[in-house]
């Protein structure tokens, strides 16, 4: 998996490429426990993300659990498959997810 | 040479034999020359008594009368009257003759004048005859009737010599009629010194004779009386000087050689022999010889003991060695996942070389081959270490790289030696094939997959075991499928050198291993050590030769749509690669593919994650596909924790973000997506199902 981070004042935008399962989630995680500091706004790109699993699932919900905090998180260009899994999941609810 | 032996004569009788054919030589020379010149001597006396008496008596005889004495008898009358007189055998016809002639008085004076002679002179004979020609005519024979005069004899054959007044030399002769006489011959004249007859005077010989004959036989007693003295004197002190001394000396010195008591200081020879010669010389280098050669068997003994006892305890190291090598075959006969064979020949009595494998668990065996340093003792001793150690830590369940990093650690502690050794390393789950191995500057070993060839698997390796401290050894895994063969070695095999010095090499190894592509792994070994034996034929043995077959065949016929392997999180795309190489098969839509993609990622994670915690186990994926609808069913088995995932509460989906829990998310999902779970446990395993159409 890539991890492709733009920077730009408060706000932080970082494209995920692949794969986001048990094996890559940690990388993502660690990534981000740096990152977020001091950001307002947190935009996530999905567009080239193709699966993901429970694991990733969790670093997303502790994501979003600290932008709750300190401004507002977006997650864009979801892929059908990824949405299916946000809804089954109950994700569609938590995260704030663009059309 | 022995004294039973042909043509062996004492040196006793040799020297004897000599001394007497010396003094027969010496005493018969001496007897012959005094013998003769004793003969000579009184024949030459005899010889000149007899002439002189001759020549005296020829002097005196009347040389005129004997002149007309032989003209009478010479006459026809005489010859005539002496044929009758010695038909009729009458004298007296003769001596009226010579009384009628007027001679008769003349002739017996001249008759008694040689009878005086003869007696004075104590001649035998004295007679006188006329010469004529080669006959002598006989005139006046003192001994003789007068029947005598006028007859005529064959002169002896010196007279012919006697022309005019040539001297007759006097001869010693013998005949049967007179025996031994001394003869001499003298002229007699008469008053104008015509030669008118011949004088002959005999002397008897014969007690001369007897006389030689006695002396004769007397020097020859006394020659041999002389010869038996020395003879006799020459034995003694040859026996005293020569020898009984080397009798002594060569029965002492036969004795020695003999050996019967054996060579100690005692039996070196002691013989009362002083004497300052060569023999003394000889007796006293012998003694010295022989204590020396006591000596040195002595130091032969002693060194020849001290090399059985240690070849004895290297014969006790050898089998102690060998005995601590595994060499019941099969070793575990209740295990048919494997069959496993290994030998070692040494090349002197204990080698460095070891091979070992035992039963980590039940699930894993580890494998070792390894080679130390070196040869001997000192080799043996490290490798009873180093195998030692080897096995403690692989029973608890190292890992390879983490089994050699601690015997490495252990081994350079006071290695003074600096010897090391090389160490190939397996342990191999019996029940998926999956193996890790370590190489510590091993040979390369040889794999040959199902009805595939030996082939040599060449890599990186570790440096040797105890090189130095600290190293880090690098493993690696493998995988082994039912059917497949590794083949282990020391540097003996592809080392071993025949007498052109050529190496076996690993071409010849993998050609032989290759040979009997079915063979089982005794068979296959014996065929490599036939192999070598044939190629090196009589070269000595350099290296040991030490080989380990390992032949796995797997839990039963282990199906192809089935991947058993650690549950590690690291194996999680190991697992995922398994599972889409079927649904690839199946053409499968992308959206089904992703959703049992996350379902196995799911349910492995948490088998590798859970079911062992905190040791690590196996982990079983099965894939099955179902027609009418078309469906693929996977199935999850591990020995660990029971656990059954479906009873756990689903979580709710409706809360917030903070209400939310983390975890118990991933089987949720599966639930959701899946077209079919269910859970069992059995035997000891957790078996979950999850099933999926794809139609």
């Amino acid at each position: 998996m890539n991890i492709v981070k733009k920077p730009n004042g408060n706000q932080l935008t970082i494209a995920l490429e692949g794969r986001l399962d048990t094996t890559t989630s940690p990388q993502l995680e660690n990534e981000l426990r740096t990152a977020l500091n001091g950001v307002s706004e947190f935009i996530l790109d999905l567009d080239s993300l193709d699966y993901i699993s429970s694991a990733g699932l969790r670093v997303l919900l502790s994501a979003q659990k600290v932008m709750n905090k300190q401004g507002k998180m977006v997650i864009r260009n979801v892929k059908p498959e990824i949405m299916e899994i946000f809804d089954v999941t109950g994700f569609v609810d938590i995260l704030n997810i663009e059309a | 040479m022995a004294r039973n032996e042909k043509g062996w004569v004492s040196l006793t009788v040799k020297l004897n034999v000599l001394i007497l054919a010396i003094t027969i030589l010496l005493a018969g020379g001496l007897t012959v020359i005094a013998y003769q010149v004793n003969s000579e001597r009184v024949d030459r006396y005899y010889k000149q008594t007899t002439s002189e008496a001759a020549s005296a008596i020829a002097a005196f005889v009347d040389g005129d009368f004997l002149a007309h004495f032989k003209e009478s008898i010479d006459s026809a009358d005489f010859q005539k009257l002496r044929y009758d007189a010695v038909e009729a055998e009458n004298e007296g016809m003769i001596r009226q003759w010579l009384v009628d002639q007027g001679l008769y008085d003349n002739f017996m004076k001249i008759s008694e004048e040689l009878v005086l002679y003869r007696e004075k002179l104590d001649a035998k004979y004295i007679y006188l005859q006329s010469l004529q020609g080669n006959i002598s005519i006989n005139l006046i024979d003192p001994d003789e009737d007068l029947l005598y005069i006028g007859s005529i004899e064959i002169s002896p054959e010196e007279f012919e010599a006697y022309q005019g007044n040539v001297h007759i030399d006097p001869t010693v002769s013998t005949t049967e009629e007179y025996g031994w006489l001394c003869s001499a011959y003298e002229p007699v004249e008469d008053s104008q010194g015509n030669a008118i007859a011949i004088l002959g005077v005999d002397i008897d010989m014969n007690d001369v004779m007897e006389e030689r004959q006695v002396f004769l036989i007397d020097m020859l007693l006394f020659a041999a009386v002389l010869m038996v003295v020395a003879v006799g004197v020459s034995i003694v002190l040859m026996r005293k000087m020569a020898t009984k001394p080397l009798a002594m000396l060569s029965q002492a010195t036969m004795s020695f050689v003999d050996g019967e008591n054996g060579y100690t200081k005692d039996d070196v020879i002691s013989l009362p022999i002083r004497s300052k010669d060569e023999i003394g010389d000889l007796y006293r280098e012998i003694r010295t010889m022989e204590s020396r050669m006591v000596e040195y068997m002595d130091n032969l003994t002693h060194i020849t003991a001290e090399k059985e006892r240690i070849g004895a305890e290297l014969n006790i190291a050898t089998q102690i060695q060998a005995d601590m090598l595994p060499r019941i075959f099969p070793p575990f006969p209740d295990r048919h996942e494997f069959d496993l064979y290994a030998t070692m020949h040494p090349a002197k009595e204990v080698g460095g070389d070891f091979y070992d494998f035992f039963l980590v668990d039940d699930d894993h065996i580890c494998l070792v081959m390894a080679d130390v340093s070196g040869k001997g003792v000192p080799a043996a001793l490290f490798m009873v270490i180093a195998k030692t150690l080897i096995k403690n830590r692989a029973q608890m369940g190292d890992s390879p790289a983490e089994i050699l990093t601690n015997v490495n650690e252990q081994l350079c502690q006071g290695n003074d030696a600096e010897l090391f050794v090389t160490v190939w390393l397996a342990v191999i789950q019996l029940s998926t094939g999956h193996g890790v191995a370590a190489n510590a500057g091993h040979e390369h070993p040889v794999i040959k997959r199902k009805n595939g060839q030996y082939e040599m698997v060449v890599y990186r390796h570790s440096p040797a075991v105890a090189t130095m401290d600290g190293i880090r050894f690098r493993e690696h895994t493998f995988e082994l499928n039912p059917g497949d063969s590794l083949f282990v070695y020391t540097d003996g095999v592809p080392e071993a050198t025949n007498s052109r010095n050529e190496l076996f090499g690993t071409d010849r190894m993998l050609f032989s291993l290759n040979r009997y592509p079915n063979a089982n792994p005794q068979e296959l070994l014996q065929t490599v050590r036939g192999d070598i034996d044939a190629f090196v034929g009589g070269a000595p043995q350099f290296d040991d030769i030490t080989m380990l077959s390992f032949q796995y065949a797997g839990t039963e016929e282990k199906k192809v749509n089935e991947l058993t392997l650690e549950a590690r999180v690291e194996n999680l795309d190991e697992v995922l690669a398994f599972v889409d190489s079927h649904l690839e098969q199946l053409n499968c839509p992308l959206k089904a593919k992703m959703q049992i993609d996350v379902a196995v990622e799911e349910l492995y994670v948490n088998i590798a994650h859970y079911a062992y915690n905190p040791t690590v186990g196996s982990a079983t994926v099965r894939v099955e596909v179902l027609q009418n609808p078309l469906a693929v069913s996977i199935t999850f088995i591990d020995h660990g924790i029971p656990y059954d995932p479906l009873k756990k509460p689903d979580p709710d989906v409706t809360l917030s973000a903070e209400e939310r829990e983390i975890g118990g998310l991933g089987i949720y999902m599966v639930k959701k997506s899946m077209d079919g779970i269910d859970y069992e446990y059995k035997d000891g395993q957790n078996i979950l199902r999850i099933q999926k159409n794809i139609g």
